[in-house]
């Protein structure tokens, strides 16, 4: 604060003092500081845990994903209780306040981590969306069967990791929108037989598929008559590893978030027992409609993260780059950028925490909240990219892989353009009336 | 230069010639059975810039080359304009942005040589040849950015050079560096200098930049000048003159970047709109929804908005040009890599959902590469910030009207 001002302000009578904030905290503190003390000890100890294990290897798990063991860094992250989230004590570690708000810790999850690495920080949260549709489905059995005994090994240093897999080679889109859910032909289906099912078929771009020890996969249960469809056939299954039948196929390679694996995932007349059905026989078109909505405002978080990451790396690196005798940072029109930057990044944190306050996800919100934060994102790391200049494209300066990174943001979880007719479909009756 | 590319009908000729070499190219890097990686088959790129100087692509190309005077940035801008370098960045940009801005940089390091007798004393035919003139941080032209430039300093016995570039583009490993000087801070009047020495020379250090987004055909070094030795022949330039060519370098970098930029977004573009009438969803083709057509409208909006830019003054004589006119047309060609082409291809990606993030498709490829070109030689602000005074001068803005 200006020495004068201060002082001025120190002339004020004591009510006056009182409001009038004279601190120089950080955002981050600041925001921390909103949060619930539960909340508050979670964002610091997934920022330490991000500064620590994850940061230090981001470039080379960008560059050569294959030279990172993610191995130690899932145990860690289970020791400390942060893949085991979706289910309060004894069976898991998610904080209290996730009773009244279940996303909330997941979004500051999401964000810690991705600032630090949007790959790593996507390895490691894709856990949670393979083990959602256990929680999501309130199949009481299924949780006890699947989920606590991968909770137990996760806090105990032994990981197992869940993937979720619903995209298949000719429906990315389909599989995630009503329209397309009533016509597509699905690709992968269950055939019932003798104690359990029969799965045929493929998916695609599965996060966290090829390290997967449970896959929750979604197949249409062929009907007597007709033909299957997604809307009204598919039903969620366990497929572990290991079992006949199921084969992990190749990994893509992408733009970005290449730390985090996208696979192929092939179902070769898997037989499956009944146990490994989850939730209801056609109940699975809900169970992975509402995967969605409580996905995608951690994958909003994700790409708050990400731009966070990107706006950190250009401060960082105005602060070094000099432009005649003066860093870069001094200059107004870098200031102007950055501030602008910094609004942006404020702007997906502020629409984050507001969405996770409605308690359990609404489509139209989360939908929004995934929508606006992955465009921000990108547009967030493309000006820090920018801004930078022919240093904003070198990989050791963090900002281009942020732009690569981010990029994805706009697509997974179901494309933004989807994600806006989810928001007026979701708000159809209301806020949208007449839309339908 | 005694005719004009009319007169002999060299352009059809010359985008003949273009698009057979781009299609070789193409074959060459992007073997889809080869199994390289998505920027292609790297290794093949020297002797893809070899092909290029046999059949004149390169401007002042060995003797008697048809791209002596035709070549990507030759002699003919002077008296013809930039159409036929624009155009042909535009076509091999479509293939590679990175073989492309390759063979772009080969022609701005031999634009600031001069006439091709200057260039004949200093620099062989078969020669790889660099400019350097890109501060680490942001424009030459920037005022602020004098004591981050390269300084000649006189000595005692002639000349040395001083400083340091950190982005200098070339397609190869450099022999020569054309370099942009300035004399020393604090020498008044300070003036611009055209000089350059060979890359093997004393007190030259030339280190390869890491990993980087894209365009990863081209070579991309950092120079290092250690009281480098400069030949008296060797200082081509100072004074106005100098200012002129660098100007004249500065403005055609930029340019062709956005040409190249212009290639890629219209390959993308293309892709996405076979690929929008072949996939379906919802029963139809993605042709059929409109949140697809919006993008593929977006994008075609885009290329055509960047192909007015490069129009403007693509057919005027370099040598006609007025250097502000032509200065606030390069700057809004490069402002439009990032506001048009990354658009362009950004909104393409999008069509190709989950596969245009994929490597196998090439969008992502094209969208590296523009947004390499994009952060070419300065940050928007830069660029705005110097297109003020230009526009303060400008009778479009200064009195409502030309």
């Amino acid at each position: 604060m200006d020495p004068t001002l201060r002082h001025s302000v120190g002339l004020l009578a004591p009510l006056g003092r009182t409001l009038y904030d004279t601190t120089s905290d950080d955002l981050w503190t600041r925001d921390t500081a909103t949060l619930p003390r539960a909340l508050r000890k979670r964002r610091h100890a997934y920022r330490d845990f991000a500064r620590r294990r994850l940061a230090p290897l981001a470039l080379t798990a960008d560059a050569h994903p294959e030279q990172v063991d993610l191995r130690p860094l899932l145990t860690e992250a289970g020791r400390a209780g942060f893949q085991s989230e979706l289910l309060p004590p004894p069976l898991g570690t998610m904080p209290l306040t996730g009773l009244r708000q279940p996303l909330f810790h997941s979004v500051l999850k999401a964000e810690e981590f991705t600032a630090a690495c949007g790959g790593l920080g996507l390895a490691l949260l894709a856990h949670d969306l393979g083990a959602a549709p256990l929680m999501i489905s309130g199949d009481l059995a299924a949780i006890r069967r699947w989920l606590g005994p991968l909770y137990r090994d996760c806090r105990n240093g032994s990981p197992r990791l869940a993937a979720f897999a619903i995209t298949e080679p000719g429906a990315g889109s389909d599989v995630e929108d009503t329209d397309g859910a009533r016509t597509v032909r699905p690709g992968t289906t269950a055939h019932p037989v003798d104690g359990g099912y029969v799965l045929s078929g493929q998916k695609v771009f599965i996060t966290g598929g090829a390290r997967a020890d449970l896959v929750t996969v979604f197949a249409a249960l062929e009907p007597d008559i007709g033909p299957a469809r997604v809307d009204a056939h598919f039903t969620c299954f366990v497929v572990e590893a290991g079992t006949a039948g199921f084969r992990i196929g190749r990994s893509e390679h992408k733009l970005g978030q290449r730390a985090a694996d996208a696979t192929e995932l092939f179902f070769d007349d898997v037989f499956v027992p009944t146990a490994n059905r989850v939730g209801a026989e056609h109940a699975g078109w809900a169970i992975n409609r509402n995967v969605l909505n409580f996905s995608r405002v951690p994958v909003g978080a994700i790409a708050l993260g990400i731009a966070r990451g990107a706006l950190e790396a250009a401060l960082d690196h105005s602060r070094e780059m000099r432009l005649g005798n003066r860093p870069l940072l001094a200059y107004q029109e870098v200031q102007l950028a950055l501030a602008d930057l910094w609004m942006d990044v404020a702007a997906m944190r502020g629409m984050v925490w507001q969405a996770v306050r409605h308690g359990p996800p609404n489509q139209g919100i989360s939908s929004a909240t995934k929508a606006f934060c992955g465009d921000r994102a990108f547009s967030v790391a493309t000006r820090a990219v920018d801004l930078l200049a022919d240093s904003g494209t070198l990989h050791a300066n963090r900002v281009e892989k942020a732009l690569r990174d981010a990029r994805l943001n706009q697509i997974y979880e179901g494309t933004n353009q989807i994600n806006r007719l989810a928001l007026i479909e979701a708000f159809g009756d209301a806020d949208f009336a007449g839309a339908a | 230069m005694s005719a004009t590319l009319e007169d002999l009908d060299l352009a059809a000729a010359f985008a003949d010639v273009v698009d057979d070499y781009a299609g070789r190219a193409g074959d060459v890097l992007f073997d889809p059975h080869a199994g390289q990686g998505p920027d292609g088959d790297l290794d093949a790129i020297p002797q893809l810039v070899d092909e290029a100087r046999t059949v004149g692509l390169v401007a002042d190309s060995t003797g008697g080359a048809p791209g002596t005077d035709y070549g990507i940035w030759g002699d003919h801008v002077l008296e013809e304009g930039c159409d036929l370098d624009l155009r042909t960045l535009a076509t091999l940009g479509r293939t590679c942005a990175g073989l492309a801005a390759a063979l772009h940089a080969e022609g701005i390091g031999r634009l600031a040589l001069g006439d091709a007798v200057t260039r004949s004393t200093l620099i062989g035919g078969g020669d790889t040849v660099a400019a350097v003139f890109v501060p680490d941080y942001g424009v030459a032209l920037d005022p602020r950015a004098e004591t981050d430039a390269v300084h000649l300093h006189g000595t005692g016995d002639g000349f040395c050079l001083r400083g340091s570039s950190g982005f200098v583009w070339s397609s190869g490993e450099p022999d020569w560096l054309t370099v942009v000087a300035r004399t020393p801070p604090g020498d008044h009047p300070a003036e611009w200098v055209i000089t350059g020495v060979r890359a093997a020379a004393p007190g030259v250090g030339l280190a390869t930049n890491g990993h980087r987004i894209g365009l990863r055909a081209i070579g991309h070094h950092r120079v290092d000048f250690d009281d480098t030795p400069v030949a008296d022949e060797a200082v081509i330039a100072r004074g106005g003159d100098a200012l002129a060519s660098v100007t004249r370098l500065v403005a055609c970098d930029w340019l062709g970047c956005a040409a190249i930029a212009l290639g890629a977004a219209r390959r993308a573009h293309a892709q996405a709109t076979a690929y929008a009438g072949a996939r379906r969803q919802g029963g139809r083709t993605i042709a059929d929804h409109a949140a697809v057509r919006l993008l593929l409208a977006q994008a075609s909006h885009h290329i055509t908005t960047l192909e007015t830019v490069l129009g403007r003054h693509a057919t005027v004589p370099l040598d006609s040009l007025p250097h502000d006119d032509l200065l606030r047309w390069a700057i809004t060609a490069r402002l439009g890599v990032g506001e048009h082409a990354a658009a362009a291809v950004t909104d393409s990606l999008q069509v190709h959902g989950g596969y245009g993030y994929m490597d196998d498709y090439g969008l992502s490829k094209r969208l590296r590469d523009v947004h390499a070109l994009g952060a070419r030689h300065g940050s928007r602000e830069q660029l705005l910030l110097l297109l003020h005074p230009l526009d303060a001068t400008d009778p479009m803005v200064t009195r409502g009207g030309r």
